[in-house]
């Protein structure tokens, strides 16, 4: 049976919330979360109160099976005794409570918002949200940069209006965009290194069905090397940088932001 | 690196009053495995065969988002998983005064990166083969029990909502409608795991059907997929049962 507009709507504003999030774009994961309780208000307001209904069912339940067996027998017999307040529950549930086919598919969610805008607004609240990733945008992508370990960095990002098609990776592309957003953050320093990037490795795949593309490029900019390693899909990209040999731009820009220009020439050069 | 996924799908129409029979679906599911399908005489069930292709990105980009377990390079283990290595084991002691589950080189599978992998390979199978998609689903693994305790009614852990209508043998699946998934995984199947996996998937999903379909209206389709490892072909299997329900 095709269920509503307004809980596919509501399904569909889940997941995207749970991209963003994904990608550590807590603010706007939150703003996500307060439009959703705005919008499907009068949802959420009504499957709570099926959900205080039947969290009552149960406890009266239990309350009865419990007193009905005995602790030694419900030690001797864990699973019958859960099997039994199920048996109770349903046949309360049928008989008692009132709702639809929806109402009861929408349970589970308004747990997951309520959970979701729980730990959100803990996080927007709290001192860590001062050390959650900054957020960049570069075309029709937002994404965040954070470094794992060591001198590996990890990039995430999503598309703001969905994409169509199967993700490629232009290299030459990338190698242009890499020059120009480099020469962009360097500014008056441009002209104290030799930008001359190089592709010493390629191994992408791409898969039609499941439209991701990932794989990795060894890039050479001597004396830096770098390897990413990639998935990308129609909703999001996770970029895993790891650098090697001297870092070449210390002196001028800061690692971070140089992983921003990885981040930026790199989105750039994907098509769909 | 791509890998060949084979999967069997074995098609249940509650709706017409066929039922999930646990203890012929184990066996059917562990003749697959066997690479010795024979179906049993007279038996009326609709089976397909098909064949995906996995690569290690698009294993860990599946299980980035959807799967529960945090497991980074799900690839990589999967590729372990599927090799004839065995988790490390070390013979210290030739005796039974220790037993062997207390020496703590006697390495495991584990049960978390186990159920990452299923989780990953039912992805890759409603996209893959019955042409649903992935970034249509969300993963309700938490979150998803009717009552308090989720233990003692749940939905499952997956819906998918498909974009366009989807037929499946006799079953329709229109557009816009909510279809049920319950993932599992097996690392050293044996016919009484897989009875007892397929039995608790069953469980979820018919407690949830029986609720949903209360006035006549529930969601037309729900899967249970196992994910078994064919440790002889350094493969895993897909095992789905799709329910009409």
């Amino acid at each position: 049976m095709e269920v509503s507009e307004r809980l596919l709507s509501l399904i569909k504003d889940i997941r995207r919330t749970v991209i963003v999030m994904w990608a550590e774009d807590y603010q706007s994961a939150y703003e996500l979360l307060e439009r959703i309780k705005n919008r499907y208000g009068d949802i959420l307001r009504k499957v709570s109160v099926l959900m205080v209904r039947i969290n009552s069912i149960e406890k009266e339940v239990k309350r009865a099976v419990r007193k009905e067996w005995g602790a030694e027998r419900i030690l001797e017999n864990r699973e019958g005794f859960k099997e039994e307040i199920r048996k109770r529950v349903y046949e309360r549930i049928l008989k008692e409570v009132q709702y639809s086919h929806e109402d009861m598919l929408t349970v589970p969610l308004v747990r997951y918002v309520r959970s979701l805008y729980q730990r959100v607004s803990e996080l927007m609240e709290s001192e860590f949200s001062k050390k959650t990733p900054r957020r960049n945008r570069i075309r029709n992508c937002i994404f965040t940069t954070r470094k794992i370990y060591e001198r590996t960095y990890e990039i995430k990002g999503y598309w703001i209006t969905r994409v169509e098609g199967v993700p490629k990776l232009d290299v030459k592309l990338f190698l242009k965009n890499y020059q120009f957003y480099l020469e962009e953050v360097l500014s008056e320093a441009k002209d104290e290194f030799k930008i001359r990037p190089e592709i010493l490795d390629v191994d992408v795949q791409s898969d039609e069905k499941s439209r991701i593309t990932g794989g990795s490029l060894l890039v050479a900019d001597y004396p830096q090397i770098i390897t990413l390693t990639f998935t990308v899909d129609n909703e999001k990209l996770r970029l895993r940088a790891e650098l090697k040999g001297e870092e070449k731009y210390k002196k001028a820009i800061t690692t971070l932001k140089f992983i921003i220009v990885l981040g930026k020439s790199f989105i750039k050069s994907l098509t769909f | 690196m791509m890998w060949s996924i084979e999967s069997l799908s074995v098609l249940i129409s509650l709706r017409r009053g066929e039922s999930f029979r646990s203890n012929q679906l184990s066996s059917i599911a562990f003749n697959f495995l066997q690479s010795n399908l024979a179906l049993p005489l007279f038996s009326s069930l609709r089976l397909f065969k098909s064949q995906f292709q996995i690569n290690r990105w698009e294993l860990n980009h599946y299980s980035y988002l959807l799967a529960e377990k945090w497991v980074e390079e799900i690839g990589l283990h999967y590729s372990y998983y599927i090799s004839h290595v065995h988790p490390p084991f070390l013979r210290t002691l030739p005796s039974s005064i220790i037993p062997a589950e207390y020496m703590l080189t006697n390495k495991r599978f584990s049960g978390d990166v186990s159920g990452v992998i299923g989780e990953t390979l039912y992805l890759a199978y409603i996209e893959k083969v019955l042409g649903l998609s992935a970034s249509n689903t969300i993963h309700l693994r938490f979150y998803k029990g009717v009552t308090r305790d989720s233990s003692i009614i749940s939905m499952a852990d997956f819906y998918t909502i498909p974009g366009r209508d989807l037929r499946i043998d006799t079953i329709e699946v229109p557009a816009n409608s909510v279809i049920l998934g319950e993932a599992k995984a097996c690392t050293n199947p044996n016919r009484g795991d897989i009875k007892k996996r397929l039995d608790k998937a069953y469980c979820q999903i018919e407690n949830a059907s029986r609720l949903l379909s209360r006035y006549g209206t529930s969601p037309p389709l729900a899967i249970i997929s196992l994910a078994m490892r064919d440790f002889k072909n350094m493969a895993y299997k897909l095992f789905a049962t799709l329910l009409e329900v």
